[in-house]
């Protein structure tokens, strides 16, 4: 496939911190790559520098065509005093197209995206994201940068929107985003990149990927410091939360040794489930009763 | 650029927000000429030294008025940050514009002078006005949250080098005279006032120096302004708390 950026060498310091460090990465046009890790690894930086928003301090961004056509979607996107139709309007009109033009297109994604024209201040969490998306989507973007998609929508509207992402990957749009939802990487992604404390821990394609089924992990009785220990182990993913029970995301193949050594460790396990929809098609948690659904 | 200054205008006017600079404007020149009759350039040196004040207000309410949420997505639409932070500037820069027409048109409409005006005098009424104005809007683009995040102390601090440039006369009579040079780095607020308050005394050549003056400086606070936002990361200017 045709790469469409990369970034060489990149480290990224704000002060004495350095938030990515050494990061190689490329994406190739129609490719969909999802980028993972805990809060505070680095992902929504690594977007920022993908999307051409933040600077590289060592290291270079490349664009394979230039200027590369980059619609970004960040996280949050506030509640304006405008139409949706009024608003894409201004931002196809700063982007250089002509009226027509932008009657059209916006007046297509009304369509797709079957959005009603009412004030945003009136919209709900899941409409203010279809104009996030749709405002990065005016000039047909080569390059998709997405942040958290899917971040604070209730079922209905996720499964609408990653059917929308769906349609724009179809379209060739090479699509790059920071999740923390399984749904949406089983769905949408070729490839996943994981960040861990500001560097790429694993960068592969999904299908060759197996270790990708997780756990998900209820306990108690675990002092803070043993919680920062388990981090360290390799299977580690996310915490759900550092409070009492503690909850938290591993690898599937990692999960015995982790449960040992919260149990060493003076802690009881309450809960250990899989992650629900975290499953790729090559392992079936149903033929693993010794796991599954498994309480003490 | 006219397409972002025009959204940018739309954001601005539906955020409510302009109201307690606007109020401060209208409210100070109509009080200055609550009375008649007035003297024509001794009260445009007080009304710009308001519009000052008033504009570098404005400035720092507009540059401020959305946090910076939408800043990265215009600077990818616009495709070059230059081009955001340039139409941000001259969307400002047009309202204390704007600003200035009133507070050198309301007294010679409401016929508050002592005597006709001239052309000369309106032109040069109306130059010094967009000069402080432009002065004000400046130094404000220094104080947003994406250069300061504390606006409780950014607010302070332009009000201090507000009150000093408003006093550079004053203060130059006062400091010692080997640091004196420190009065020509101060914003030329009070040379401006001056040149209003004695205008009679002053050669055309000198009145021309003195307001191309501002402008160069407003000019050469815009070139330092550009040149350091368009090296920050535009994701750092969304403010993180609030």
């Amino acid at each position: 496939m045709q790469e469409l950026l990369g970034l060489n060498g990149v480290h990224k310091r704000f002060g004495k911190s350095v938030v990515l460090h050494n990061i190689d990465w490329s994406i190739a046009r129609g490719e969909c790559v999802a980028i993972t890790g805990s809060n505070g690894a680095g992902k929504s930086t690594l977007l920022h520098m993908i999307a051409g928003l933040a600077y590289p301090s060592e290291g270079s961004r490349i664009e394979a065509v230039s200027p590369l056509r980059v619609g970004y979607v960040p996280e949050r996107f506030p509640a304006l005093r405008f139409r949706p139709t009024e608003y894409l309007g201004y931002m196809a009109r700063i982007q250089g197209m002509d009226k027509q033009e932008a009657r059209k297109r916006i007046q297509a994604m009304l369509n797709l995206f079957q959005l009603q024209d009412i004030m945003m201040t009136l919209c709900s969490k899941g409409m203010l994201q279809k104009v996030n998306i749709m405002q990065a989507l005016l000039r047909q973007p080569e390059l998709l940068v997405l942040d958290e998609p899917l971040s604070g929508l209730d079922e209905s509207s996720q499964m609408e929107m990653i059917g929308i992402l769906r349609e724009v990957k179809r379209q060739g749009t090479a699509i790059t985003m920071s999740v923390h939802e399984p749904l949406l990487i089983t769905s949408l992604a070729d490839r996943e990149t994981r960040l861990r404390l500001g560097r790429i821990q694993r960068d592969g394609m999904l299908e060759n990927e197996p270790v990708l089924a997780r756990m998900k992990l209820e306990f108690i009785g675990v002092h803070p410091d043993t919680m920062t220990e388990l981090e360290n182990n390799r299977g580690f993913l996310y915490w759900i939360s550092r409070g009492t029970p503690a909850s938290m995301v591993v690898e599937r193949q990692a999960t015995d040794d982790i449960v040992l050594y919260i149990l060493q460790s003076g802690g009881s396990l309450i809960r250990l489930e899989p992650k629900d929809g975290e499953m790729t098609s090559a392992v079936d948690f149903s033929t693993g009763p010794e796991i599954a659904g498994g309480e003490t | 650029m006219i397409s972002m200054i025009r959204y940018l205008l739309a954001s601005y006017t539906r955020s409510y927000r302009y109201f307690a600079p606007l109020a401060f404007i209208i409210i100070s020149v109509m009080l200055i000429y609550s009375y008649r009759p007035n003297p024509i350039m001794s009260s445009y040196a007080v009304t710009s030294a308001l519009l000052f004040i008033g504009s570098a207000w404005l400035g720092l309410n507009f540059f401020n008025h959305d946090q910076g949420r939408q800043s990265m997505l215009l600077i990818i639409h616009s495709g070059k940050p230059i081009r955001y932070y340039s139409a941000q500037y001259f969307t400002a820069a047009l309202l204390s514009m704007i600003f200035s027409l009133f507070a050198v048109l309301f007294p010679v409409l409401f016929g508050m002078f002592d005597k006709p005006i001239s052309l000369l005098e309106f032109a040069l009424g109306y130059l010094g006005h967009v000069a402080l104005a432009l002065l004000g809007i400046s130094l404000s683009v220094f104080f947003q949250f994406g250069f300061i995040e504390n606006q409780g102390r950014a607010a302070g601090l332009l009000i201090i080098i507000m009150v000093i440039s408003l006093a550079g006369q004053t203060l130059q009579q006062k400091i010692p005279s080997n640091i004196g040079f420190i009065i020509y780095v101060l914003p030329p607020v009070s040379t401006t006032i001056d040149l209003f308050m004695h205008i009679e005394d002053r050669s055309a050549i000198s009145t021309f120096v003195t307001i191309l003056y501002s402008y160069l400086y407003s000019f050469i606070l815009l070139a330092i302004y550009l040149w350091t936002v368009c090296r920050k990361d535009a994701a750092a200017l969304i403010r993180k708390v609030g």
